[in-house]
C-alpha cells in the first residue's frame, strides 16, 4: 500500500479550479518528484493535501489515514512533513527557537531534544548558528533550517515545495545532496519542482502535470530522456489557436 | 534575423536594474516589432516582472534605455509612460471595484475629447467587449472573467499605439481567453502592437510573431515560436539543466 | 446624468437657496445659529469629502484648516481693523497655500498614516496658535468688538454653503471627479491610466481646505470670541467625518443629508440628555459602521433608490 495516494483530486483557489482530477502516489522510502511548467498545478498539490486550500473531490490518504476535511496540525501529527516555498522562516526567531516551532506538537520535551540532536546531525551548519536571528541568514541556509523545522516532527515523509528557488547553483546542488542524504536515510520524499532536470536526476519516479491534470508518469530517468516532457515545457501541447 | 530598424516600436537598449546585491534585470536587450503580436516570457527569476515594471514605469532603471518611437522613457512615471501611448493590463484585474463600468472607462486621462464624444467612445469599447448590460453596474460585482474584459476595454480608450498585456491568460476560462485572443488579433490587423508577457506557453506560441526570452535578467533568444521552441537555451531555462 | 437631470438639481438647490434666505427672519435667536450651524457642518462635510470621500485619504485633521480660518478673521479683524467680510477670502487663501505645504509630504503617506499625520497636523496647528501669542493671542484668545451679527453671518453662511455645494457637485459629476474616485480604489491602477496622482491628490486637498477656513472664519466671528482649544477642537473633525460617513462619502448628497441629520440629532440630545449625548454620539458611530458602512446613500442605492455611480 502506497504511503500518500491521491485519487482524482480536484482543487481550486477560490473560484479558480487548478487542479483537474489529479493522480498518484508515493511509496515509502521511495523520492518522487511532481514537475511541470508554470500552472501546472504543482505547489497546488501540496496545499490540498495539507488542507490549505478548496477541495473539491477525490481520495486523498496518508500513512491509510484520510487527508480529506482534516486541519493543517491534524496532517502533520500524521507524520507528514511540509516545506513550504520560498524559504519560509521565522525571521524574527533565533535557529533554535525555529527549530522549536517545528516541534510545537510535540509535548514530551525529551524528544524534542532528540529531534534537534538528529536534526543538528543532518545539518552542522544549523548547529554553529543557533541562537543566530533567522533573517540575518543566507538563503542556502534559511531553506536548510525551513527543511530542519520540518524534519522536527520526525515525520514519515517530507514534502519539499520548489527547494531550489532563488538559490545559487552551488546551493541548489547543496540543498539536493541534502535531500538525497535524507532519502538514503530512509526517510521519504516528495518533491514539486520547476527545475524538473534536477528534480527528476534524484527521483525514484515522477510525474508531470500540465494544467492541472496528469500527462506523464515513470521512473526519473525515463522522464528525464522523454523529449516529449521537455516539449511539454515550451508549449509542444496543443492550446487555444488563433481563429483569424 | 530580427526586423528591419524603422520597424521597431519600443527598442529596449542594456536594462539593468538591481535590488539589493541581486541583479534582478542584468542588460536585457530587445527590440519590439511594429504591429506585431510579440511575447515575451523566462522561467521563473528571469527578471521578466522587472523589465515588464521598467517598461510601465513601475520601476526605475539604474542604466540602460527604453526608446519608444525612438524616444528614450526610461524612468517615466507610469501617467507619463500612458501618455506617451502606450497602456498596460495587470496580472490580477484591478479595476476601480466601487465605481462603474461606464466610470472606470472615463477614468482615463489625455483624450483630449469633450464629455460627450468620450462618452460615446466609452461605451463603443464597454459594447466591443460585450459589457453593454453591465454599464451602470459596480466594477466590483463584475465577474473576473469580465473584470479582464473591462480592463482590457479600458486599456484600448486612448487608441494606444502599444499596449502591454501583463499574464491576460492568467486564471481566465477557455472560453473568454479564446474572445481576449480574438480582440488581440482584431487590435494587431487594425496597426496596434501588442507585447504580451506570459506563462502560458500555448498562449505565446500559437498567438506571437516573435518571442523574447529572458533568463538571468538578459535575453537569452528571440524568434519566431517554431525557432523558440527547438531552443536548447530555452528548453534548458524552462526544464533546468543537470548537474555538470 | 442628462442636462435634465443637471437643471433639475439646480432648480431644486435655488429653492432651497430661496427657502433658506426667507427662513431666518422667522426664526428666533437660538433657532437661526441652529440653521447657521448647520449649514456649517454641510460646508465641513462636503468639504472633508472631497479628500476623503472621493479621493479616499481620510483626514483626521480638518479641524486645522477651520481653526486656521477661524484665526485669520480674529486676528485681521481684531487687530487689523479690517472689514470681517474681505478676511474671509484670506482665511480661504492661507488656508489653501497650508494645504499645499503639508499637503506635498503627507499625501504621500497611506491611509491609516495619513490620518494619523493629519491628526497630527490638527494638533500642530493648535499648538502653534497658543505659542505664538505675539500673533494669536496665545491662550488668552481674540476678542471681537461686540457687535448684532446675527443676519450677516447666517447670510455669508448660506452663500458659503451653496458655494460649496455647487464645487462638490461640480467636481462630484466630472471626469476630475471620476479621477479621484479611480485615486480611492487603487492609486497604482489610476497612475497607468494616466492620472498624475501627486498633483490630483494636492488639487483634492487644497480644494477640501478652502471651505472650512471660510467657515471658521464666519463662525469665529458669530461668536466672537476664539481661543485654541475651542477652534482645534477634535470633534469638530469627528462631527465632518461622522456626517459624511452616515450620507454616504463619495456622493453629493450624502455629506449633506448627514449632515443635517447629525447634527438635528446631536443638538436635540445635547438639549435633551446633555451628559448622555456623546454616548448617544458613540452608538450612533457603531450603528453606522456595523450596519451601514456606505451610509445613507449606499443604502439607498442598494434598494434602487438612487442610480450607481456618478457619471452616466
Amino acid at each position: 500500500m502506497a504511503l500518500l495516494e491521491l485519487a482524482e483530486v480536484s482543487a481550486a483557489y477560490g473560484p479558480i479550479q487548478i487542479l483537474h482530477g489529479v493522480s498518484l502516489h508515493v511509496n515509502a522510502g521511495e523520492v518522487v518528484a511532481v514537475i511541470g511548467p508554470n500552472g501546472a498545478g504543482k505547489s497546488t498539490t501540496f496545499k490540498v493535501i495539507m488542507g490549505f486550500i478548496n477541495y473539491l473531490g477525490g481520495r486523498m490518504t496518508f500513512d491509510g489515514h484520510d487527508l480529506v476535511g482534516r486541519h493543517p496540525d491534524r496532517i502533520l501529527a500524521l507524520g507528514l512533513g511540509y516545506v513550504p516555498q520560498g524559504r519560509v522562516v521565522f525571521t524574527q526567531m533565533t535557529v533554535r527557537e525555529n527549530l522549536e516551532m517545528g516541534a510545537y506538537l510535540e509535548r514530551d520535551k525529551a524528544k524534542v531534544q532528540a529531534a534537534m540532536e538528529w536534526v543538528f546531525a543532518l545539518f552542522p551548519r544549523l548547529a554553529e548558528r543557533l541562537r543566530q536571528q533567522a533573517g540575518t541568514m543566507s538563503g542556502g541556509e534559511q531553506q536548510m533550517l525551513a527543511m530542519g523545522r520540518a524534519l522536527m516532527m520526525r515525520p514519515k515523509m517530507l514534502m519539499l515545495d520548489e527547494p531550489s528557488l532563488g538559490l545559487s547553483p552551488r546551493l541548489v546542488d547543496e540543498v539536493f545532496d541534502k535531500t538525497v542524504e535524507l532519502a538514503r536515510a530512509g526517510l521519504t520524499v516528495m518533491l514539486v519542482e520547476q527545475n524538473a532536470a534536477r528534480a527528476l536526476e534524484i527521483a525514484d519516479r515522477g510525474y508531470v502535470l500540465e494544467l492541472g491534470r496528469n500527462r506523464f508518469e515513470g521512473p526519473g530517468r525515463e522522464l528525464l530522456a522523454n523529449e516529449d516532457v521537455r516539449r511539454l515545457y515550451l508549449g509542444g501541447g496543443g492550446g487555444p489557436a488563433p481563429t483569424t | 534575423m530580427g526586423p528591419a530598424p524603422d520597424e521597431v516600436i519600443l527598442d529596449v537598449r542594456d536594462l539593468r536594474k538591481a535590488f539589493g546585491g541581486v541583479k534582478a534585470v542584468d542588460g536585457a536587450s530587445f527590440a519590439v516589432p511594429r504591429g506585431k503580436i510579440s511575447g515575451l516570457i523566462g522561467p521563473n527569476g528571469s527578471g521578466k516582472t522587472t523589465t515588464f515594471n521598467l517598461l510601465t514605469g513601475v520601476a526605475t532603471p539604474d542604466s540602460g534605455q527604453i526608446l519608444y518611437k525612438g524616444v528614450d522613457i526610461a524612468g517615466l512615471r507610469p501617467y507619463q509612460v500612458f501618455a506617451r501611448g502606450i497602456t498596460r493590463t495587470f496580472q490580477i484585474t484591478r479595476v476601480f471595484r466601487e465605481m462603474t463600468v461606464l466610470e472606470n472607462m472615463l477614468s482615463v486621462t489625455g483624450l483630449g475629447l469633450p464629455d460627450r464624444v468620450a462618452r460615446e467612445r466609452a461605451d463603443e469599447l464597454i459594447a466591443f467587449v460585450n459589457l453593454g448590460h453591465l454599464r451602470g453596474e459596480y466594477g466590483g460585482r463584475l465577474s473576473y472573467g469580465q473584470q479582464k474584459l473591462l480592463e482590457f476595454a479600458r486599456a484600448l480608450m486612448t487608441d494606444p499605439d502599444l499596449i502591454l498585456l501583463d499574464e491576460p491568460a492568467a486564471g481566465v476560462n477557455r472560453t473568454l481567453l479564446q474572445e481576449l485572443l480574438d480582440q488581440i488579433h482584431h487590435l494587431q490587423e487594425q496597426g496596434k502592437t501588442i507585447l504580451i508577457v506570459e506563462h502560458d506557453m500555448n498562449v505565446i506560441m500559437n498567438h506571437c510573431e516573435r518571442i523574447f526570452v529572458l533568463d538571468f535578467g538578459v535575453k537569452i533568444a528571440e524568434g519566431p515560436p517554431a525557432a523558440i521552441q527547438r531552443d536548447d537555451r530555452v528548453i534548458e531555462a524552462y526544464f533546468g539543466r543537470r548537474r555538470s | 446624468m442628462t442636462h435634465g437631470e443637471h437643471l433639475r438639481n439646480l432648480a431644486l438647490l435655488g429653492v432651497c437657496a430661496v427657502g433658506l434666505a426667507l427662513l431666518p427672519h422667522a426664526l428666533t435667536v437660538y433657532l437661526r445659529s441652529f440653521v447657521l450651524f448647520t449649514m456649517m457642518y454641510v460646508v465641513l462635510a462636503l468639504s472633508w469629502n472631497i479628500i476623503s470621500g472621493f479621493t479616499g485619504y481620510t483626514s483626521f485633521g480638518h479641524v486645522a484648516f477651520y481653526g486656521i480660518g477661524a484665526y485669520a478673521c480674529a486676528i485681521l479683524v481684531a487687530d487689523y481693523d479690517w472689514h470681517w467680510i474681505p478676511t474671509l477670502l484670506v482665511a480661504g487663501a492661507v488656508a489653501a497655500l497650508v494645504a499645499l505645504a503639508i499637503g506635498y509630504p503627507v499625501l504621500r503617506l497611506k491611509g491609516p498614516y495619513f490620518a494619523i499625520a493629519m491628526l497630527g497636523a490638527a494638533e500642530g496647528t493648535r499648538v502653534i496658535a497658543t505659542v505664538w501669542d505675539s500673533l494669536t493671542h496665545g491662550g488668552l484668545g481674540i476678542s471681537f468688538p461686540n457687535v448684532e451679527n446675527s443676519f450677516p453671518t447666517y447670510y455669508a453662511m448660506l452663500i458659503l454653503m451653496l458655494l460649496t455645494i455647487a464645487v462638490a457637485y461640480v467636481v462630484g459629476h466630472s471626469r476630475f471627479g471620476v479621477r479621484l474616485n479611480a485615486i480611492r480604489e487603487d492609486e497604482g491602477a489610476a497612475e497607468a491610466l494616466g492620472v498624475n496622482t501627486t498633483v490630483y491628490k494636492l488639487a483634492a486637498f487644497v480644494l477640501s481646505a478652502i471651505f472650512p477656513a471660510a467657515a471658521g472664519g464666519i463662525q469665529a466671528y458669530k461668536v466672537l470670541y476664539i481661543d485654541p482649544p475651542s477652534v482645534f477642537f477634535v470633534q469638530i473633525t469627528i462631527a465632518m467625518a461622522l456626517m459624511s460617513m452616515l450620507g454616504g462619502k463619495g456622493t453629493v448628497i450624502g455629506p449633506i443629508v448627514g449632515a443635517v441629520l447629525l447634527y438635528t440629532i446631536q443638538e436635540l440630545t445635547w438639549v435633551n440628555f446633555p451628559t448622555a449625548h456623546l454616548i448617544a454620539y458613540g452608538l450612533f458611530i457603531i450603528i453606522v459602521a456595523r450596519f451601514m458602512p456606505r451610509g445613507l446613500m449606499g443604502f439607498a442605492i442598494d434598494r434602487g433608490w438612487a442610480r450607481k455611480g456618478m457619471v452616466h
